[in-house]
């Protein structure tokens, strides 16, 4: 594995992340492609580790991994608390405030 | 080298108050929390204020094996986080009396965790560090929101701000793991030393990095979500998120971007000051027509963004002396702006908008000239602080020879007069009724010292001049 493959992987999960962040209105998918998002940087992070031959990606994979967990839950409760005023998580009808 | 673990006690601190307060959240009846839990913010606060004061080092200091570097730089802008937060804290005693919510304790534990999260931020030194920190300030936020009863707003605008902030956080994140790709290191001394020419990897990291922080400032093109957070939160929320995050983020980047990026300080110099001067006519333009007050200063917050970001195209020196200064004047503004603003919010968000200031002068002469105060400061007009910051900035341009941004950025401010005198013009010329809640003393009481401070230091500019100075050498040190 040379550093640019580990660069296409997670460039194309990158991608995939962007895309679904940009098109997708169901917020929960939206949460899928933001997890997406940052685990296209774990895996650069782990494959520059392996290159580099120590541990500092590795450690920072852990934290990215900590935060990405609290932010789920942190994201979640807000869904719910908003899914009780809307009876829906689709993005078009979170739209009260405009311009 | 090594731990050094009291250099981050004022941090340490804030977070272990911040626990503290969880366990006695559990045990207190809800009628005294308010009044337990702001006193006891209030005491944590200044006391922290004092901490940072006596254990800023003028040479800079590290700890935790160089990942965490203090200076007075760090210093200043923690005391300026500090202050921030305690007006907030004032303010939200006041605000937390005129809306319900169940969740007393966790606003005022959650508040702490958020300033901890900004404390850490600006003495960062290493790509994670900065990263963690970054991420419990804003989830932190994201929390602070939605927590009032019967507020779909709050709860609208904390999946917005979330989406948004993950977004920005994940492209930063990626941008990181380039840096550490580049070097196989990620404190930042070494990261930068790895970085000389601008190849595709470094352009691509730098890109990411910048979009990142654009998306956090909320500076054009991803400014979206600024006017819709702003005015949604709760007004102590948008005051701490106008002050404490903007603070904490543009400190941060310049920690990261000087000693990391510094062979191509000309290129990303040209790149800001191209978004700083579209963020200032965006920012402008688009507050002439706004009815609400708070989103009318969200858009004046863009465009006091893109005014620092334009800064930074100058001499290195002079840019980070006039941003600290603008900072400081910037803070104190937007504090005593969303104070002033959440003293006048009664039942139902009245007092929002700018018809409902109509002939304030009448009801409260005071006020009304505090709002004078304020506004012309927000504005720009000497000899308030607003302009000092302004003046500085336009100088350091002109002194590098970019007369053309200066002037652009003359231009933006003298358009944004006009919504700044609005308000002003409501409230001392329009017929009819303010509407005005029964004054809380402690809202009235931060609003009072912060405009007294925006006068004492319009009138005194060199006070804060002299401190700049003294953060700018002790930084410039530690890049040696």
């Amino acid at each position: 594995m040379t550093p640019f493959d580990f660069f296409v992987l997670s460039g194309l999960l990158f991608t995939v992340g962007l895309f679904g962040v940009i098109v997708r209105r169901n917020v929960i998918s939206l949460f899928f492609s933001l997890e997406l998002l940052l685990n296209s940087a774990n895996v650069l992070l782990v494959g520059f580790s392996k290159l580099h031959g120590n541990l500092f990606g590795e450690v920072f994979v852990f934290f990215v991994l900590a935060v990405a967990a609290a932010e789920a839950a942190v994201g979640l409760a807000i869904v719910v608390a908003l899914y009780r005023y809307r009876k829906s998580v689709n993005t078009e009808d979170f739209s009260l405030l405009r311009w | 080298m090594g731990l050094n673990l009291k250099l981050l006690f004022p941090e340490f601190f804030v977070l272990a108050s911040a626990i503290v307060g969880i366990l006695i959240d559990l045990f207190l009846p809800k009628r005294v929390k308010n009044g337990f839990f702001a006193t006891f913010s209030v005491f944590i606060l200044f006391v922290s204020v004092f901490l940072v004061i006596f254990s800023s080092p003028f040479v800079p200091e590290t700890a935790f094996n160089s990942f965490v570097k203090k200076d007075l730089l760090t210093g200043l802008s923690q005391v300026l986080i500090l202050f921030s937060s305690l007006i907030a804290v004032f303010v939200s005693y006041g605000f937390l009396k005129k809306f319900d919510t169940d969740y007393i304790g966790e606003f005022y534990y959650t508040l702490l965790f958020a300033v901890f999260g900004a404390m850490l931020m600006v003495s960062a030194n290493e790509l994670a560090t900065l990263f963690v920190s970054l991420e419990v300030m804003s989830i932190s936020v994201y929390i602070l929101s939605a927590l009032f009863k019967k507020d779909y707003r709050g709860k609208e605008v904390a999946l917005k701000y979330f989406i948004m902030g993950s977004v920005g956080a994940a492209v930063v994140v990626y941008g990181f793991a380039l840096l550490y790709g580049l070097s196989g290191s990620t404190v930042y001394e070494e990261v930068g030393r790895a970085i000389s020419t601008l190849s595709f990897p470094v352009l691509l990291s730098l890109a990411l990095v910048i979009s990142g922080f654009l998306f956090k400032l909320g500076a054009v093109p991803f400014h979206g979500w600024t006017p819709d957070v702003y005015h949604g939160a709760p007004t102590p929320v948008t005051l701490f998120m106008g002050a404490v995050v903007k603070i904490a983020a543009f400190v941060a980047l310049l920690k990261l971007f000087y000693p990391v990026f510094l062979p191509l300080v000309s290129e990303w110099g040209e790149v800001f000051a191209v978004i700083g001067v579209v963020s200032a006519f965006a920012g402008a333009l688009m507050a002439l027509r706004q009815e609400n007050v708070k989103r009318m200063l969200a858009y004046s917050a863009i465009s006091h963004t893109g005014v620092v970001l334009a800064a930074l195209v100058s001499l290195p020196a002079v840019a980070i002396f006039s941003v600290l200064f603008y900072l400081f004047a910037y803070a104190f503004m937007t504090v005593a702006a969303f104070g002033f603003i959440s003293l006048l919010t009664g039942k139902g968000f009245s007092g929002e908008n700018i018809s409902d200031w109509r002939n304030l002068y009448s009801r409260s002469p005071f006020l009304a000239l505090s709002l004078v105060v304020i506004f012309m400061s927000l504005a720009g007009i000497p000899p308030l602080f607003g302009f000092w910051a302004k003046f500085y900035i336009l100088v350091a341009l002109v002194k590098a020879g970019k007369v053309g941004v200066a002037v652009a950025i003359l231009v933006a401010s003298a358009i944004s007069l006009y919504f700044y005198l609005r308000p002003v013009v409501y409230a001392f010329m329009k017929e009819g009724e303010a509407v005005l809640p029964p004054v809380e003393p402690f809202e009235f009481g931060a609003v009072v010292v912060t405009v007294f401070f925006l006068i004492v230091f319009g009138l005194f500019p060199e006070l804060i001049s002299q401190v700049s100075l003294f953060a700018l050498s002790s930084f410039l040190r530690g890049m040696i």
